[in-house]
């Protein structure tokens, strides 16, 4: 398995723990609460660990590699931008003014976006090296 | 470009040339190991430039290396 595949595989390791942190945080002190959970999302941070190179290694990434992550990029960001834009508009369309969006539900719909993108991303990633191009 | 649309004979190339390893092969195109496996598997084409210097690293033309798929010679 290669670096990127490990890498994919961590991210979505990440944000398995991410998301059953915020939904036990969010059992226990409701929506606010459960907003922190996304903080185990801070390890994403620690990419640079499966780029080290080690010893006379002369390529990190390659034009195939690139290819990889920018199919995946640009996938990860249109089904997030897609699933994100019906799921606001669409809870406008259903509840218009009846009824009223927690605040908190904000800052949950980014998170929760970044995670819905870092999962597509890290899938698509795994799929890009496990089949022809 | 599918992957079917294009095929190679980089494997027997590099046996041609004192066995030379993948890992060898890679390092001289600036690719790594994973791209070389990739490429003869027929799971990758390679860009122009790459399937140039893949040929220069046999001292061969580009068509000796790659060919459509279609036109298969050995």
């Amino acid at each position: 398995m290669g670096r990127h595949q490990r890498h994919a595989w961590f991210k979505l390791s990440v944000v398995a723990a991410a998301v059953i942190a915020a939904l036990s945080l969010s059992l226990i002190g409701g929506l606010r609460v459960g907003a922190a959970g996304f903080a185990v999302m801070g390890l994403l941070g620690l990419a640079p660990l499966f780029y080290r190179r080690r010893g006379q290694a002369a390529v990190m990434i390659d034009e195939r590699d690139r290819l990889i992550q920018a199919r995946a990029s640009l996938t990860g960001f249109r089904i997030f931008w897609i699933v994100w834009v019906l799921s606001s508009v669409g809870l406008w369309a259903a509840l218009r003014s009846r009824e009223v969006v927690p605040v908190e539900v904000l800052p949950l719909t980014v998170l929760a976006g970044w995670a819905l993108f870092t999962v597509i991303e890290a899938s698509l990633t795994l799929v890009g090296y496990g089949r022809p191009e | 470009m599918a992957s079917s649309e294009v095929g190679n004979r980089i494997r027997r190339f590099r046996f041609e040339h004192g066995e030379m390893t993948q890992a060898a092969l890679a390092e001289a195109v600036s690719v790594t190991r994973q791209t070389i496996i990739a490429l003869e598997a027929g799971k990758y084409v390679p860009s122009l430039t790459l399937a140039f210097r893949i040929a220069r690293a046999f001292d061969a033309n580009v068509e000796e290396v790659f060919f459509p798929a279609n036109e298969q010679r050995d």
